[in-house]
């Protein structure tokens, strides 16, 4: 097809059903509305209720296979990720459950997350845009947060970060070469929490030794923030 | 034999001095520091990293890659996916997404991978993920590939895994959606490991259930 704008009328209505297709196989606050109000959800995706029938029946067995394993490929790399942060998350009453990372639209933009350490680019990964998301909904740099959140979420992190610098990496991963530190409290200058990039964990009061970490060349993990990188050229 | 990590790389020595492989596929972009093209071993380009199904379009940064390692090894076709990975422009939220199997769908899909095809300068082999869900639009999924297919004059990879997962998990006869493939565009048979699900029920693709680090000597 030639014809550029019939194209991008064709690519718009098409980028419509990928988005809501996409969003019924991986969230069930989705799954859940479109079962009670299939018009009002494609409504909400820009598309006419005559493309009911382009969707499929989401009560199959074979629906909810296909959506339960696409889920459940994310939830281990995270649950293998963040073990203790789970556990911590789920003692907290009223705490935000892994439905609403994989509902949330940090899930779906690459730019919530890290580049790949493979090389591949941003978005090829889900622990990064877990632990971002999670940093900013539960407030983790505030100075009222849950402490032991912000310290079990940060551990884990820092550990698959310099697990992902070990091995042959994306440029972007020499940043955290020698390790990662962060204040154990927001707020309060000391003690800062050091895990070294020989996974020794160490705890520092001495605000000399604190003061010569980014003079060093460590990273502070509450300055770990996904690349602003420009938008990538498409084959359109 | 498919080329995804360097861990595999002893034992497709191993497996090619023995003449038991003739080339390997090797799955782009590849790691950063691993080096398949250093094995010696004739390479078949593929990947599994550009959603020829997207709205969105592929990324030319991940085209450009596989393009000169196409180049560099002189790869008679590149085997790509139908498949989605995402709602965005570039990453992937996991292992690779079925469209919908609908006209606009394919429409868009014989869009992308013609320009693909004409930025290569290279034959396009297309195949098919493991299917669960029934087609919305096409009869089905081996429907859509082989129209896709003869609308952009592609090649096809016949992943006889994937087929049979489809067939089983749709309550289909084996034999299903062969016919709908033109047999002339067919230029590899892929096999790899299928697996039923805890469930007793569905099968999975089990690429990732075979691990290559033992046996290397």
């Amino acid at each position: 097809m030639r014809d550029r704008t019939a194209e991008k009328v064709l690519r718009e209505r098409a980028r419509k059903l990928q988005a809501l297709h996409i969003r019924l196989l991986f969230c069930p606050i989705t799954q859940e509305r479109w079962l009670t109000e299939a018009d009002q959800v494609l409504h909400d995706f820009g598309l006419p209720t005559k493309f009911l029938d382009r969707i499929p029946d989401i009560t199959t067995d074979q629906f909810k296979a296909e959506s339960h394993g696409r889920r459940t490929l994310v939830e281990r790399s995270v649950g293998k990720t963040f073990p203790e942060t789970q556990q911590q998350l789920n003692a907290i009453q009223q705490a935000l459950t892994f439905d609403d990372f994989i509902c949330s639209e940090e899930f779906l933009n690459p730019k919530s997350g890290l580049p790949h350490s493979s090389g591949v680019g941003l978005g090829y990964e889900n622990v990064s845009k877990y632990f971002f998301w999670l940093r900013q909904t539960m407030s983790l740099k505030a100075l009222d947060c849950d402490i032991e959140l912000r310290n079990k979420a940060y551990t884990e992190f820092a550990t698959w970060l310099i697990n992902e610098y070990k091995r042959p990496h994306d440029p972007f991963y020499d940043d955290f070469e020698g390790g990662l530190y962060w204040l154990q409290r927001p707020g309060q200058e000391k003690p800062v929490i050091l895990l070294s990039d020989q996974f020794v964990v160490y705890t520092l009061n001495d605000p000399k030794t604190i003061e010569q970490l980014p003079q060093i060349g460590l990273t502070n993990l509450d300055d770990v923030e996904p690349p602003d990188w420009p938008d990538e050229p498409t084959l359109l | 034999m498919r080329w995804d990590d360097p861990i595999q790389n002893c034992r497709i020595q191993d497996a090619h001095k023995q003449g038991l492989i003739d080339y390997i596929k090797v799955n782009y972009p590849i790691p950063f520091g691993s080096n398949p093209h250093g094995l010696g071993i004739p390479v078949l380009a593929h990947t599994s990293s550009n959603p020829t199904c997207s709205a969105e379009g592929v990324n030319l940064n991940i085209a450009r890659r596989i393009k000169e390692a196409a180049e560099e090894m002189d790869s008679p076709w590149i085997g790509e996916h139908l498949s989605w990975l995402g709602t965005a422009s570039t990453g992937s939220l996991g292992y690779q997404i079925n469209p919908l199997f609908t006209d606009e769908i394919a429409a868009v899909t014989a869009m992308n991978v013609a320009r693909l095809k004409e930025y290569y300068d290279r034959p396009i082999a297309l195949e098919l993920g493991p299917i669960y869900i029934r087609s919305t639009g096409f009869e089905s999924e081996m429907h859509f590939l082989g129209s896709v297919a003869d609308d952009v004059d592609a090649k096809v990879i016949l992943d006889i895994t994937h087929w049979q997962i489809g067939n089983r998990n749709l309550g289909r006869l084996t034999d299903y959606g062969l016919a709908a493939i033109d047999p002339v565009r067919i230029v590899e048979l892929h096999i790899a490991g299928m697996r039923l699900g805890s469930d007793q029920r569905f099968w999975h693709d089990a690429h990732d259930c075979y691990r290559m680090t033992k046996s290397c000597r």
